[in-house]
């Protein structure tokens, strides 16, 4: 049975952080510590141990979600602790730090951090949201399939056409030819415009100029229509996926630099001060 | 014209080719079985365009009614063809050999083989891909991003080397800019007890120890220092007297009798950057407080060397003889004195005796250092001060430079001095005036909520300081 990753085992891992951001938090308020309300105190090291072991646990969803044969934790479980806990790691990273921030490697990696959250975040939201736009779009075709289906429809269209006249051969042959299923990169990720293809709407308009009333003027408009509704699911499909997809890219790289950057900061800490 | 016409076929990865000769005065294209260049694709027209020459070293390629190909990529109905051109007119691709009409040649081959999966191809190929065909794989994002990490953390630290933020002899506050890059800061340190060590832990300016002030000097010469809200008055360094209050409380008389009131600025000024002018008795004090020689119509004296004002006096007396006019006018006449209901009975007048003028000028000097002049400000002290043969000597003052390597402009702070400095309470030199830190904790904060932005960090008012506070004795 599906069991969403928000609400896994009765939001088990939303308990755990709870309970974990409401300890750190009790300690941080009732703990006097001997001078600073910074990293260098035994809070800020307790902080930061459990902050460090934190990222490295939250980051090795990358491992484990590779790992097909694990069936220990199932991957929905790791996922759902992944989202609570890297959410109280918000709480926990930025107490270590007592809001002592400045120009230094410290704050690059506690901004590191910040920012994997935030992104995470975003991706929390998109994931959902999107797979259920993507299914219902997609009317339980691959988006392979309905390039397919749109190949089919021009091919049709070609022959229909030509049975027609040649110069309804060569409006639909430059239909076919000039057909793009485009938009901009801001459209995709921000605007739910749908794409206006001017190809099939001239193709669309000629075909309904000729006010023939023909079987084949309808069946070839009816076509055209099919098309254009094909090309937007396509164009959909597109940008919900580019939605579902595109925070991956600061997500993961930005892991990878606040882990080194954890590092850099566990080294100087213990070494260079 | 003449067209030698390739057909390129790929079979298997292998390339194949027949080549066709063909020669008219014009040449058609089309999937009709009856064109001279056969294109069997449902995307080309039965008959879809016309090759002709154009001149005697250009063809030109025209479509027939509203058909349309692409030339070089752009969509076309008539292009006339170059070398290299290329052709692309339903699945195929025609490119150019030889534009020669006598001896044209042209490549055709097809992209695929299947034309639904070419048609499918095209179509995709012209659509927005996925997020991965547009973005570097992730794992190169992450390695560049590593690189970046790695790059800020071991060079950027050394790219500004001069950039020292403090020096000093004592190694361990040497901190250089890759210090400051790996977050050594001040606090690092201060914000623990420092063994063997009076300093007191301080993390922020929130919580910055309160302002100490020093009130005497050790017999190895350190300073003795107490907090000021501890201080009471029990300084040990001797100053002149001075109570800001009888200053800035009522109007004074000035020396030609006219009345003014002083501000804070009557007597404190400031440089262009802000720092403060010590304050001087000849540019601050003389207006109301310059020594004259007694009954000399004011005869300016000068001021900081008793042994000056001493010679000027009594060159003024040689100078001026045993005369009338030098006889004090204060000179003592004897009063009658009766009781109550007895006449006064007159008695012969004595002769005053005339005085010279070295006596003279003693009574000026006792006069003026004593009574009316150096007094006024200053201790006087029995002995001989310095190598002269003077009874009397002024005590020195300790002149303290009160947080000499302080970071503080004046100018930068509010423009009345009573938001800060209770001047106006002052009865004593020894008063301390200087604000509590609370004061300028309500600006300078490091909190979260601050409303102020003004700076809190070390720097904003330290320099490295061993031995903050100066002090030298200036003798008179």
């Amino acid at each position: 049975m599906h069991q969403s990753f928000i609400s896994y085992k009765n939001f088990k891992s939303l308990k755990g952080s709870v309970v974990l951001c409401a300890a750190v938090l009790g300690l941080y308020v009732v703990a006097e510590p001997s001078a600073t309300s910074a990293g260098g105190t035994w809070l800020g090291y307790v902080g930061g141990c459990l902050g460090g072991v934190l990222m490295v646990w939250l980051a090795c969803l990358g491992i484990r979600k590779r790992k097909y044969k694990n069936t220990e934790l199932l991957a929905v479980g790791w996922v759902s602790t992944h989202i609570y806990l890297g959410t109280a790691l918000l709480l926990v990273v930025s107490l270590h730090s007592g809001f002592h921030l400045g120009l230094n490697i410290h704050s690059l990696a506690y901004a590191f951090t910040v920012m994997v959250i935030l992104t995470g975040f975003y991706g929390l939201y998109a994931y959902s949201i999107y797979p259920d736009k993507i299914t219902l779009n997609r009317d339980g075709m691959s988006r392979d399939s309905m390039f397919a289906e749109i190949t089919e429809i021009d091919e049709k269209s070609l022959a229909l056409s030509e049975k027609i006249s040649p110069e309804m051969f060569a409006k639909i042959s430059e239909n076919v030819e000039e057909t793009k299923i485009k938009t901009s990169l801001l459209t995709r990720l921000f605007s739910d415009r749908s794409l206006k293809e001017g190809a099939i709407y001239k193709a669309i308009d000629f075909v309904r100029e000729q006010h023939s009333g023909s079987e084949l003027i309808k069946e070839l408009d009816s076509l055209l229509q099919e098309k254009e509704s094909l090309v937007g699911k396509i164009e959909r499909d597109i940008r919900y996926h580019f939605r579902l997809g595109w925070w991956l890219y600061l997500h993961v790289p930005l892991t990878v630099g606040a882990l080194l950057s954890l590092l850099i900061h566990v080294y100087v800490v213990l070494f260079y001060w | 014209m003449k067209l030698t016409l390739r057909r390129i076929r790929y079979v298997k990865g292998a390339v194949s080719h027949k080549d066709e000769i063909l020669s008219a005065e014009t040449l058609s294209l089309g999937r009709g079985s009856d064109q001279n260049i056969f294109l069997q694709n449902t995307r080309v027209a039965l008959e879809h365009a016309v090759l002709s020459h154009n001149g005697p070293t250009q063809i030109s390629l025209k479509a027939i009614a509203s058909n349309k190909f692409k030339h070089n990529g752009q969509t076309t109905n008539s292009a006339n063809l170059n070398q290299d051109d290329l052709i692309e007119l339903g699945g195929y691709e025609l490119r150019v050999k030889s534009a020669d009409s006598n001896d044209a040649m042209l490549e055709v081959s097809e992209k695929f083989s299947d034309q639904s999966l070419g048609l499918k191809q095209r179509l995709i190929d012209d659509s927005s891909g996925d997020i991965e065909s547009l973005l570097p794989p992730k794992r190169l994002a992450s390695l560049s991003l590593l690189l970046v990490v790695i790059l800020a953390g071991f060079l950027a630290p050394r790219l500004n080397l001069d950039e020292k933020i403090f020096s000093s002899d004592n190694f361990h506050h040497e901190l250089s800019s890759d210090t400051s890059f790996f977050g050594r800061e001040c606090t690092g340190c201060h914000s623990r007890k420092i063994a063997d060590s009076k300093l007191l832990p301080v993390s922020s300016f929130s919580d910055h120890p309160q302002f100490k002030v020093p009130i005497g000097i050790y017999a190895d010469h350190r300073l003795e220092y107490v907090a000021l809200d501890q201080y009471q008055g029990n300084s040990r360094f001797s100053q002149i007297t001075f109570p800001h209050k009888t200053h800035l409380t009522k109007a004074l008389a000035s020396l030609d009798g006219s009345k003014i009131q002083l501000e804070c600025s009557s007597c404190h000024s400031f440089d262009d950057a802000g720092l403060y002018n010590r304050v001087n008795f000849d540019d601050d004090c003389a207006g109301c407080h310059r020594p004259t020689i007694p009954n000399s119509n004011g005869v300016p004296l000068p001021h900081g060397n008793l042994e000056s004002l001493v010679k000027n006096i009594r060159d003024y007396y040689e100078d001026a003889g045993a005369t009338e006019a030098l006889i004090e006018k204060s000179a003592f006449e004897p009063r009658a004195l009766r009781r109550p209901g007895k006449e006064i009975k007159t008695r012969p007048q004595a002769a005053l005796p005339e005085k010279t003028s070295a006596e003279l000028s003693d009574a000026a000097i006792r006069e003026i250092v004593y009574y009316t002049g150096c007094n006024t400000c200053h201790e006087i002290a029995a002995g001989s001060g310095g190598n002269s043969d003077l009874p009397m000597k002024i005590e020195p003052i300790d002149r303290i430079e009160w947080y000499g390597k302080a970071v503080f402009n004046h100018a930068k702070h509010s423009e009345n001095c009573a938001d800060c400095h209770e001047a106006a309470q002052s009865v004593s030199s020894l008063d301390v005036i200087l604000p509590p830190v609370k004061n300028c904790q309500n600006c300078h904060s490091n909190h979260i909520f601050a409303v102020s932005e003004a700076p809190s960090d070390c720097t904003t008012c330290h320099q490295f300081q061993p031995d903050p506070i100066k002090t030298a004795k200036n003798e008179y």
